[in-house]
């Protein structure tokens, strides 16, 4: 290997991207048939790939600040199935009916007996960690006005709301399971995944959420941007692209500003790092973890959305093992599991590699076995030459 | 530099993987390689690749291949039968590489929907097999009449407990459109023509793979052990499952079961007795004629917009009938030469 700084230097700057590129001509090979469009790198499919890579890469922006503070959130598929689910059922003006009945008989007292207990709950950790109640008290009835109007609603804006909100409630559900039991984040959103999976399956009555007959001709209309969010040719030409992905972008482009710019930035590679050390100089573990989850759980939301926007249905079985590919995405473009490291740029193109081998295999016309058996390998190819860049710097 | 080639000896495997799979003009079909461009590529999308249902398909769709040298055939489907994000993906992927017809089975009547629209704009006919779709932006809808074969075994379930008892019916999965109307057969039919056969368990989904419908079967006998005389299984691996789970409790013959689909499996589990009957669809002419159709219509011709493939029972009294075995234990080597 050459050794000069110069070489060094660029390594560092094209780095992110060499597996990917790697990935690109392997497949352009692959796919390349004479006589025959080369179409894998034209722009009708590199348009495609990131629409059918959008949902992985918004899930993977939460997950990169997870893994970097030493965490990792397993109830990702989840959340997105939940997300799905409750955009249809609010796009049906159905949401809080079908709350009531899956979960408390039919009664509302009861459900908003759950939501005082809940408001309770988030109150005392916000009074415990900053010693004043006002602030928090005005929070929390933006919240529940929010939440009200989201969950209660009905049509496009409601459902788009609502779907990022309960994202945010799982995670911010997740980040206080792990603070207040001590117990490891992997049980602990390992257990989540089966609870919000549960919940999914009786908030739709075990069937998938078709959009209601009457509402169906909105979608059209006034709610044709909701269900046109991932679409290949959007109604903005200039836009190139679904605005689903320039929401991921824009999302990614707020991730990063948080994660280098921003205090809590850097206290989540400071806790990621050394946790004790992190303790001992005072920083608030537990707010910055419960941060931390309830931003995965944003992201997951608002993949949810995305998600419906692609299958026009919620679907609460969906997503079952979305969370690995996630990790891997992360994993590969830089992220350790052990915490302290981690990139957003690095999971956005660890999510594109991911989706340009699926894609590429499709064009190859590779048999799915051989399909998992190459995804296997160049995750642990990329971490591999990752590692060995880390050690050598 | 050892270390270096260390990481080489990763990316040799990987590569000779890739290339080897690689399809030199023609997978499935050795002497077709290097052929005249003018060939219609067909893609037939499954709903998976695991069950012995789609290999069926498979086979039906290589038939077609074989007997119309102007077309070839891609065979992809999603690894799981649940992926609907996947199937669509596949769809949006060949509509990219601008293959001239898709034949799809969907597995999901809306989901489904949008790449569908877009490969039909885009002038690629797309033929839709085996389960049906919300929309009527198609060529041509070939399949069972599944509705009618779920009457078929309530009927046949009526008539092997004489026309009383309890059943269970595991269903398969949520959203497949196909099962769904044979869980509704069963159902009205059992309802308007056996009131004296009761249903005691209904609302029990098998999941999409026979290790998931086994589980679902034991628990169901486990709770319902001493009360269950017949049982409907609306698709292949829930019959399997349920047969499995039958055995092992040592209920064979106890408890009659009706299934839907055949395998090699639920065949032998059929002449071990664990099985009475079995409603069987004609898988192969199903992927045949859903190319059949497609190239048709690239060729010019009208296409009809509803294809039946029929539906016919099989029982232990009739396995061995040559127009039986043809459709419950077909030669698929013929057609695959795999």
């Amino acid at each position: 290997m050459i050794h000069a700084p110069w070489f060094r230097r660029l390594m560092n700057l094209v780095g992110p991207f060499l597996g990917l590129m790697i990935v690109l001509a392997l497949f352009s090979w692959l796919t390349y048939e004479p006589g025959r469009p080369f179409v894998y790198l034209s722009a009708e499919n590199i348009k495609k790939v990131s629409l059918q890579t959008t949902v992985l890469a918004t899930c993977g922006l939460g997950m990169t600040l997870v893994i970097i503070c030493g965490g990792i959130d397993l109830s990702i598929g989840s959340i997105v199935a939940l997300s799905n689910v409750v955009v249809v059922l609010v796009m049906n003006g159905k949401l809080a009916d079908q709350t009531r009945e899956a979960f408390f008989r039919g009664e509302s007292t009861y459900a908003i007996g759950t939501a005082l207990f809940l408001s309770a709950i988030v109150l005392w950790t916000a009074y415990r960690q900053t010693k004043t109640i006002l602030p928090a008290l005005g929070w929390l009835a933006v919240a529940w006005g929010l939440a009200t109007w989201a969950f209660t609603g009905q049509g496009a804006i409601p459902a788009f709301c609502a779907g990022t909100l309960v994202g945010l409630l799982c995670g911010w559900l997740n980040g206080l399971f792990v603070t207040s039991t001590g117990v490891v984040p992997f049980i602990i959103t390992l257990g989540t995944m089966e609870i919000y999976r549960g919940v999914v399956l009786l908030l739709a009555k075990e069937t998938k959420v078709d959009i209601a007959s009457d509402v169906r001709p909105k979608l059209a209309q006034e709610y044709r941007w909701l269900d046109r969010l991932m679409t290949e040719a959007p109604d903005l030409e200039w836009l190139l692209v679904g605005p689903g992905v320039w929401i991921m972008v824009a999302a990614a482009l707020v991730t990063v500003v948080v994660l280098s710019r921003m205090q809590l930035g850097r206290y989540f590679f400071a806790i990621g790092s050394n946790e004790e050390a992190g303790r001992l100089s005072g920083l608030p573990i537990g707010m910055i973890k419960r941060w931390v989850y309830s931003l995965s759980g944003l992201a997951a939301g608002l993949a949810g959305v995305m998600q419906f926007s692609r299958l026009s249905t919620g679907v609460p079985t969906d997503n079952i093992g979305l969370e690995l590919d996630v990790i891997a995405a992360v994993v590969i473009g830089g992220g350790s599991l052990r915490g302290g490291e981690g990139s957003i740029l690095g999971t956005l193109v660890g999510a594109f590699i991911l989706g340009f081998m699926r894609n590429g295999c499709t064009l190859a016309g590779i048999p799915n076995p051989v399909q998992r058996i190459l995804v296997g390998g160049i995750i642990i190819l990329a971490v591999a030459i990752d590692e060995r860049r880390h050690r050598r710097r | 530099m050892i270390r270096q080639l260390g990481l080489l000896a990763w990316l040799i495997p990987v590569l000779i993987l890739s290339g080897c799979n690689r399809p030199a003009g023609d997978p499935g079909n050795p002497n077709a390689s290097g052929d005249a461009p003018a060939k219609l590529r067909i893609a037939v999308v499954p709903k998976g690749t695991s069950h012995a249902f789609w290999k069926s398909i498979h086979a039906g769709a290589c038939k077609a291949e074989q007997e119309f040298p102007d077309v070839q055939i891609i065979w992809k489907g999603p690894a799981q039968e649940d992926d609907r994000t996947e199937q669509i993906n596949i769809i949006d992927n060949f509509i990219t590489t601008r293959v001239d017809g898709i034949v799809l089975a969907p597995l999901d009547r809306t989901a489904l929907v949008k790449p569908v629209d877009n490969a039909m704009a885009r002038k690629i006919p797309v033929a839709i097999i085996d389960s049906g779709i919300d929309s009527t932006n198609i060529t041509s809808y070939i399949s069972t009449d599944n509705y009618n074969g779920g009457r078929l075994g309530a009927r046949h379930l009526a008539k092997l407990l004489g026309g009383k008892g309890n059943v269970i019916l595991l269903r398969y999965q949520i959203g497949s459109e196909s099962t769904e109307q044979r869980e509704k057969g069963f159902m009205e039919t059992l309802a308007s023509e056996f009131p004296e056969m009761k249903v005691i368990s209904d609302n029990q989904y098998a999941g999409a793979t026979q290790p998931s419908a086994l589980a679902k079967a034991e628990n169901l006998i486990t709770r319902f052990k001493d009360e269950v005389q017949g049982w409907f299984c609306p698709c292949e691996p829930v019959t399997a499952g349920t047969a499995q789970a039958v055995k092992n409790a040592g209920l064979a013959g106890k408890i009659k079961i009706v299934g839907f689909d055949s395998g090699p499996d639920v065949m032998t589990a059929m002449r071990e007795g664990l099985v009475h009957g079995l409603v069987v669809q004609d898988p192969i002419n199903m992927g045949y004629l859903g190319v059949k159709t497609v190239r048709s219509v690239l060729r010019g011709e009208k296409a009809e917009a509803r294809v039946p493939t029929g539906e016919y029972l099989v029982t232990p009294d009739n396995i061995d009938e040559p127009r039986s075995k043809e459709l419950h234990s077909p030669d698929l080597a013929k057609w695959l030469k795999e």
